[in-house]
């Protein structure tokens, strides 16, 4: 569907008014003197001492075009968050940070946080629509494809140099899963600790969580970072779900737990980087999503995700403008989880089902860039990926019996090139494909195209095209078991993506940007039920739907000193099935956000106040919707009192308002109620 | 992750086939009607930014990048530095700049001299092609892509004052080195390399550095 083709006069009104609109302005700008960029930015700078120019802020990112490059000139609408700002807002976990970018919203089914970028957030969707990097290493598995932003994430957000979201298609560079939006965590080095780190937090539901790091950085330039984190927190003590009001008057008691430990270790010397990191979260549930059958209220239900990677990176500049990085690495992912079900509903004899799935896999990468006279920039990219295992298994404990049990070998591979180009002094014409080619399904062949206009300094406009996929996940594509049929027809999930960007820096503390961006998704893989079948016999994943989201994002900054700070955004996002043109499930018609940081006692204590409201959602299955909502949270934090000493102490939902999030449609509940307010008080010494 | 691993044939439950889509609602409207919400948002859109735009006049001050910070530190460096009396002739002796592999900086930095006032001699700013020009400047600035090592060993004990961006820099006997520290620019010194050439530096400059080696061995932290 063509939305310019419209046959309404509204259309070609609206359009001559905003052409109208837009070039009296420009009439107007035209008068003012044009000055090349590089002699406004030395005229701002003469004006500035030693002391203001440590103070600049120099935004850049590296997950839009795999290097390192100004905001401004990425091919894509991105957002930086700062360990700064994860220290002033008193986020928990990366899906806290991610909740807080415009464009974005988290939500939580007692289980995991889950990310949507633009109205796109499917429930039952495990995370497979947003790519989750690691310094650049993909953090998404290959049984769910799960992007572990909430409690599962294997790294401790105190280890968070600067979070990377970078909205729109990714494929391009990353392949698989980077469908709505890449989010590039960078970690601290040993350089920035410099000594050790101690820190302890104490919140809301017995929540105590500890970690111990050292970094380094040697006399010959040798740097080294370890870190260990314990969270153990005994949850609600008591959740009420009506839905299961038979069973101990319809409260979960005790049967929220989590504990969790992650580790992290890196050392680099010269261009030559060695990381790993680990992560260990078991986690109660309380929802008996798949029930009934599941048993309610039983502390037995309960599964541990696991997630380790290592990597070793080469990277050097060379001489001639050569860039070279290359990097092997080796990772593993298991789900190791129990449920107990209750088969026959006259009988009361419980048993035990165990699912075990887990993941080895290796990756190499290489990447070669070089830049001809400044004017152009090639990248091009090498990148594999060996699945060693990819283990399905199910089975009752007793009476002993295996649903599924079956190992798979596969392959693939991505060929990646990225030109970047300045055909005018003032104008950046960015493309770049990747082709991918993959053991189950076939090829992938992804574009990606942006114009990047900076016709005066503060000012930028892009215009952006690009195609992303995800491939169907090993439990879309494989698992094969009673009632389950696989299907290796299955082909990826699609997404066409249009966006115009306008980022205008106005006077001085105040920063502008605007996104308007059309997404179309194709061949989305949706589980229908095709018992009836003789061919199929049960349910099975198809490529089936199509949906298409328009919408517009804008958000507005001030940075007024370093401590004084503010963040308000708005995203309006009209996402719904084309064929009957309802709207998706858990897509918010409007967001809005803001985040205020505001010095309360000199340099020392700063008070961060974070709003967030969304409009009402719709559920997974039926016609239900839940409500809008405006969240609070507010967090003081103190840094050097006493000398190397951290201090905050925050409030979650500040005024206690009641929310629900939509969960998946396999749960017997529609909508899982949020937490009320909540508190917790952290604590960090360096030494 | 936890994810629905049986199918529990005969109980009742939400059925699989309940399509992860299953919404109500009515039929799409055309998108860009002035009727519906989006066409009114656009509008309103525009119209703000083009408020904004027009209202703004001159354009407001520049975005800074990290070679225009860094080329506006280069020239506070060389401000408050001294030479020994014999490279600095009289008092109209130019200092000379060379930056040696970023030709934006010193792009930059040829637009800051051109305009500063109040500088206590006149400045050049020059593009080195070779190491060995460098002897011929008070103050070198290499870039990451330029090997280190050679540019320091042809200006050794020459007073010239070495700045570069390298990670490794004054490991390898440079001066200052610029870092990029949570989005800032911050630099480091190595005060007795300074001295042993004959240079000094103003103690303000040593008061904002990151970090100050005063003792043969690495930079202390503060």
């Amino acid at each position: 569907m063509n939305p310019l083709r419209s046959q309404q006069p509204d259309v070609r009104w609206a359009v001559l008014l905003a052409g109208t609109v837009l070039a009296a302005a420009m009439v107007c700008r035209s008068g003012a003197a044009e000055v090349p960029p590089s002699q406004e930015q030395a005229e701002a700078l003469m004006a500035l001492d030693l002391e203001d120019l440590l103070e600049i802020r120099i935004r850049t990112v590296y997950g839009a075009s795999k290097h390192d490059q100004s905001v401004t000139e990425a091919p894509a609408s991105v957002t930086l968050v700062t360990r700064e700002d994860i220290q002033q807002f008193g986020y928990r976990t990366l899906g806290d940070i991610l909740n807080s970018v415009h464009g974005l919203y988290v939500t939580y089914d007692r289980g995991y946080q889950y990310v949507g970028i633009r109205g796109v957030n499917r429930p039952g969707d495990y995370g497979g629509a947003v790519l989750v990097t690691l310094n650049g290493h993909r953090l998404n598995e290959p049984v769910y494809d799960s992007s572990m932003v909430g409690q599962d994430f294997p790294l401790d957000v105190d280890l968070i140099e600067r979070v990377e979201v970078i909205r729109g298609p990714g494929s391009v560079l990353f392949g698989n899963n980077a469908f709505c939006g890449v989010i590039n965590v960078i970690t601290r080095q040993g350089g920035d600790l410099q000594g050790a780190e101690i820190s302890g937090s104490a919140g809301s539901f017995d929540t105590y969580s500890g970690r111990f790091s050292y970094g380094q950085r040697l006399t010959n330039g040798l740097e080294v970072l370890m870190s260990g984190t314990f969270r153990d927190s005994a949850g609600h003590d008591r959740l009420h779900y009506p839905e299961f009001s038979g069973v101990n008057g319809g409260d979960a008691e005790n049967v929220d737990a989590e504990r969790l430990s992650t580790f992290h270790a890196s050392a680099s010397y010269g261009g030559l980087s060695l990381s790993g990191c680990y992560g260990l979260r078991e986690k109660h549930f309380p929802t008996a999503c798949y029930g009934p059958g599941t048993v309610f209220n039983d502390s037995r239900f309960k599964g541990t995700d696991e997630r380790g990677a290592v990597e070793l990176k080469y990277e050097k500049s060379l001489e001639g403008d050569w860039g070279l990085m290359a990097r092997v690495g080796y990772d593993r992912y298991s789900w190791d989880g129990t449920a107990p079900y209750q088969y026959d509903p006259t009988s009361p004899v419980i048993t035990i089902n165990r699912d075990r799935p887990s993941a080895n896999w290796c990756i190499g990468e290489m990447q070669v860039s070089k830049e001809f006279a400044e004017r152009l920039r090639l990248t091009m990219g090498l990148e594999g990926r060996k699945d060693i295992a990819v283990e399905q298994w199910v089975y009752d404990v007793d009476p002993p019996y295996t649903y599924i049990h079956r190992t798979i070998r596969t392959d693939n591979i991505g060929l990646y090139a990225q030109s970047e180009c300045s055909v005018l002094t003032n104008l950046i014409l960015n493309a770049g494909v990747r082709y991918d080619h993959y053991q189950t399904f076939g090829d992938a062949v992804n574009p990606r195209a942006g114009l990047i206009s900076h016709p005066w300094q503060p000012t930028v406009f892009k215009l952006l095209y690009g195609q992303a996929y995800r491939a169907p996940n090993a439990y879309e594509f494989d698992y094969e078991a009673p009632g389950y049929c696989a299907n290796h027809d299955l082909e990826p999930e699609t997404i066409h993506s249009y966006e115009a960007v306008w980022e205008q820096q106005l006077s001085r503390p105040l920063r502008l940007s605007t996104a308007l961006f059309y997404n179309r998704i194709e061949d989305q893989i949706v589980q229908v039920d095709e018992t009836a079948d003789p061919a199929v016999g049960g349910v099975i994943f198809r490529n089936l739907g199509e949906a298409e989201v328009l919408g517009v994002e804008t958000e507005l900054e001030a940075l007024w000193a370093s401590r004084l700070r503010g963040r308000v955004s708005y995203t309006y996002a009209d996402a719904h099935e084309i064929a009957t043109g309802v709207r998706l499930s858990n897509s918010p018609e409007h967001v809005a956000k803001l985040n205020l940081a505001v010095p309360v006692f000199q340099e020392k204590l700063t008070a961060g106040l974070e709003l967030q409201a969304m409009s009402r959602r719709l559920s997974a299955t039926t016609s239900d919707s839940t409500p809008g909502f405006l969240v609070a949270n507010l967090t003081l934090f103190s840094r050097e009192l006493v000398r190397g000493l951290e201090l905050s102490a925050s409030v979650y939902n500040l005024f206690d308002k009641r929310y629900y999030d939509p969960v998946a449609p396999d749960f017997d509940q529609q909508f899982i109620l949020q937490d009320g307010r909540a508190f917790r008080v952290k604590l960090t010494y360096r030494f | 992750m936890l994810a629905p691993s049986l199918l529990r044939s005969g109980l009742p439950g939400p059925a699989a086939s309940a399509g992860r889509w299953r919404t109500r609602g009515t039929r799409g409207r055309p998108v860009l009607s002035l009727g519906t919400l989006f066409g009114r948002l656009l509008l309103a859109t525009l119209a703000t930014w083009s408020g904004a735009w027009a209202a703004e006049g001159t354009a407001g001050p520049a975005r800074f990048t990290e070679a225009g910070v860094k080329a506006a530190f280069l020239l506070n460096f060389a401000n408050y530095a001294e030479w020994p009396a014999i490279r600095m002739g009289g008092t109209n002796t130019p200092l000379v700049i060379g930056v040696f592999g970023h030709d934006e900086v010193a792009a930059i930095l040829q637009d800051l001299v051109q305009r500063k006032t109040g500088l206590k001699r006149p400045y050049v700013v020059v593009g080195l092609t070779s190491t060995n020009e460098a002897r011929g400047c008070h103050l070198v600035f290499v870039g990451k892509t330029r090997d280190a090592d050679e540019v320091i060993a042809t200006v050794k004990g020459m007073g010239v004052l070495t700045v570069g961006e390298s990670s490794d820099f004054l490991e390898r006997g440079g001066m200052i080195q610029f870092s990029l520290v949570e989005e800032h620019v911050v630099f480091d010194i190595q005060q007795l390399t300074i001295e042993d050439s004959g240079l000094k530096i103003s103690s303000k400059v040593l008061a904002l550095a990151r970090r100050v080696g005063r003792k043969s061995g690495p930079p202390l932290s503060r």
